[in-house]
């Protein structure tokens, strides 16, 4: 920072203060209305939660209903925040009296950047309640030693979807590891089908990255990237290797040569799995949800699921899986902490994961194994729970635990599918794009 | 004659003085106050937040930290700027050459007298009342390589509907959104126009035995000068900031092949929230916008108000 004329400083303090003033959100810092460690029962106390609105806050509003019915002193408020301005919302109010008590967050980084002071503002999660879910949920809301997080959504991993009746008519078995895969692909590059659906999103082909890095390297490769050490991340051979996979697996035909105009999702990449024309699917375990509610029959006619294949020699733990874990609550420094931690509770009960599993999602609480029968799709649903059931690492999706990627690195991962770029280049490219720089 | 205007303007000077200040021109400075306030507050007052923002290294969320010069000095080391401005000329221009000519001719043939164009025109001026972000989600959709028409015409013509996937194709189709969506709006300012052109000059023009074609180019483009010089500067301007469409149909991709400047500004200021840097290519872009705005209007003579009606 340098030394400037005071006049000059001030005129500028001024313009600033003056755009706050405009943009209707005085900064005033205050910490909190001081309830916290109070017990004292107040039944008009109101506890405000943000979180976006959509089908999958059904369980957690269930949970909301059900905690104000019982609970004595006070009360829980769901107060819907689109998904689109929740961070915006967020980052201009924790900390003030405009901010929520409570909100939900997927945690990493991503969280840590969205308060000023996240130890101040955010309250710590009851031990007694986090231990009812997987221990990888708490380490997305861990910071210095202290969890702030309760898990409160289901968790979403990435898997390899595939289409089983063309594997069969192709004489094929599912791909156990990448080589497995590989010789797929040569088989099925000399059919009509399209070996790999891929779309023209860059967080969907950073998938592809997340999958075989994980593998070959093991989860520590991308841990140093989230820790700052974009240097070491980007150095290790393991980035490179799983680079060179992707480009062997372009090379062989994979990927359908028009894939750079083919949208994500139910306009673009899903209806080439649900009508038949691709075969394996590497996505988010929403994906088989979305495809469900595009053709149910032939899905569940056709479709199966497997995780992640391994790399034959890589360093990974084949039980890892990548994705996004799960989205928590987070307790702020403007809740009654004792009434916050006594609603939590409520996440932890049989109804909370039944309403869940009723409506897709899996839950990342550790009994929720006894309730995989009451879903819609009990194998997809046993499936998912025996997968994160056994991991032992959950990373988080690259672009989740780095904000930046996805105008930095991304393109340079279209680049390389586009043949423009070598894998080495690549690299390179991604070493002078360090976000803490 | 000098002598006349000496006296002229003394004499002006003298009412001037006789009637006293308020009265002199026309209504008092007070009635502008309203407009002037809210132009202040809504265009001047944040175009000052970002100049003061672009001295500061700022994530929205800390205290942001001024820092001199440092975002400016910076300048020719922000990633993709150069290649931003470079694909954001080629947009400004294409479009300009594709909507300018699309325009005058429908506003010129709307024009016209007969009743099925007013009914023809409706359907031309659609795309002005629709969202234009909803439409852009539609063509999105509507150039997908295997559903969309892309998809459709490889299948009866062969290729792969490769459209959006390389930087021709991504340009194309941005340029006809562009054209479908906005050359109505210059084909209903033209049309405004070329109704007020007196029909004495066609007259006269038919009598001197000039068709259609030479009406067109001798009467009907010399009158629509200024018309024509305010929509580029509308076009200049617009292309400039313009970025909803790109950010929706290609998100600067493939590749970055259609990032144009305002999406590089909006990503680097809200998605990777370094607001200093945002804020350094929004002033550019002001910068930029206002000054062509001034140029052209200087260079073309729009600033001189002057009707091409004179002497008739």
């Amino acid at each position: 920072m340098r030394v400037l004329s005071k006049p000059y400083a001030v005129a500028i303090a001024g313009i600033i203060t003056a755009s706050f003033v405009v943009a209707g959100c005085g900064d005033s810092k205050d910490e909190g209305s001081g309830t916290n460690g109070d017990d004292s029962c107040d039944p008009n106390t109101e506890l405000v939660l943000w979180r976006p609105g959509d089908v999958s806050s059904t369980p957690l509003r269930n949970a909301i209903d059900r905690f104000n019915e019982t609970s004595e002193c006070g009360t829980v408020k769901f107060e819907e925040v689109t998904d689109d301005t929740i961070d915006e919302k967020l980052r201009m109010t924790l900390g003030t009296d405009e901010g929520p008590d409570m909100f939900v967050s997927h945690g990493g980084a991503h969280l840590w950047e969205q308060a000023s002071d996240p130890e101040t503002i955010f309250m710590p999660a009851s031990t007694e309640v986090a231990d009812f879910f997987w221990p990888w949920a708490e380490r997305l809301t861990t910071l210095n030693g202290v969890n702030y997080g309760i898990p409160s959504s289901g968790t979403e991993p990435v898997m390899l979807f595939y289409n089983k009746t063309i594997l069969a008519e192709n004489g094929l078995e599912v791909p156990e590891t990448y080589d497995d895969l590989l010789a797929a692909v040569d088989v099925l590059a000399k059919t009509d089908y399209i070996p790999i659906v891929i779309s023209n999103q860059a967080w969907a082909l950073l998938m592809f990255w997340e999958w075989l890095v994980d593998r070959i390297g093991g989860e520590q490769v991308w841990e140093s990237c989230v820790q700052g050490e974009w240097e070491a991340c980007w150095n290790d051979p393991a980035m490179l290797e799983a680079t060179e996979k992707i480009v062997e697996l372009k090379e062989h035909g994979a990927f359908a040569d028009n894939w750079a105009s083919v949208d994500y999702g139910a306009g673009g990449s899903e209806p080439l799995m649900t009508t038949g024309k691709g075969v394996f699917y590497l996505m988010g375990s929403w994906g088989y949800t979305s495809m469900l509610t595009a053709d149910p029959d032939y899905v569940k006619e056709n479709f199966g699921f497997t995780k992640m294949p391994a790399v034959t020699g890589g360093k990974g733990d084949p039980t890892n899986v990548v994705g996004n874990p799960t989205r928590s609550v987070i307790i702020t420094n403007k809740a009654k902490l004792s009434l916050a931690q006594e609603f939590t509770k409520e996440l932890t009960t049989d109804q909370f994961i039944k309403d869940a599993i009723a409506g897709g999602q899996v839950p990342t609480n550790k009994n929720a194994a006894d309730f995989a029968s009451e879903s819609e799709t009990p194998e997809f649903t046993q499936f998912l729970l025996e997968m994160i059931g056994e991991a032992n690492y959950f990373t988080q999706s690259w672009d989740v635990g780095v904000t930046s990627l996805g105008s930095t690195v991304e393109p340079e991962m279209e680049r390389i599918l586009l043949g423009e770029i070598t894998p080495e280049e690549f690299i390179a490219a991604a070493l002078t794009m360090d976000p803490n720089a | 004659m000098s002598k006349l205007v000496t006296r002229l303007t003394s004499a002006r000077r003298q009412a001037k003085a006789g009637r006293g200040r308020q009265a002199a021109l026309g209504p008092s400075v007070m009635w502008a106050i309203p407009a002037v306030v809210i132009y202040a507050l809504f265009a001047l007052a944040p175009i000052l937040v970002v100049v003061a923002i672009s001295f500061t290294s700022w994530d929205g969320v800390r205290p942001a930290k001024f820092v001199g010069l440092e975002n400016w000095i910076n300048l020719p080391h922000i990633a993709f700027l150069g290649s931003s401005v470079k694909i954001m000329l080629v947009l400004l221009v294409g479009s300009i050459l594709v909507q300018l000519p699309i325009g005058l001719l429908l506003g010129v043939w709307a024009a016209g007298p007969q009743r099925n164009r007013a009914v023809l025109c409706t359907f031309f001026f659609l795309p002005l009342v629709l969202s234009g972000v909803a439409i852009s989600i539609v063509w999105r959709q509507i150039m997908d390589a295997n559903f969309g028409i892309p998809g459709q015409f490889a299948a009866i013509f062969g290729g792969n509907g490769n459209v959006l996937g390389s930087m021709e194709g991504a340009i194309a189709t941005l340029l006809a959104i562009g054209a479908w969506g906005s050359a109505p709006f210059f084909g209903l300012v033209f049309q405004g126009a070329a109704k007020g052109i007196p029909q004495t000059l066609y007259d006269a023009a038919a009598i001197d035995g000039a068709g259609r074609f030479r009406q067109f180019f001798m009467v009907t483009l010399p009158q629509l000068r200024a018309t024509i010089v305010m929509a580029l500067i509308f076009m200049v301007v617009g292309g400039l900031t313009g970025f909803e469409t790109i950010m929706i149909v290609t998100e600067g991709g493939p590749a970055r092949k259609t990032l144009t400047t305002p999406l590089l500004m909006y990503y680097s200021a809200f998605r990777d929230y370094h607001l200093g840097e945002g804020a350094v290519i929004a002033v550019l872009l002001i910068l930029a916008a206002g000054g062509i705005a001034v140029l052209f209007a200087k260079y073309s003579g729009f600033d001189k108000m002057e009707s091409d009606l004179e002497g008739l």
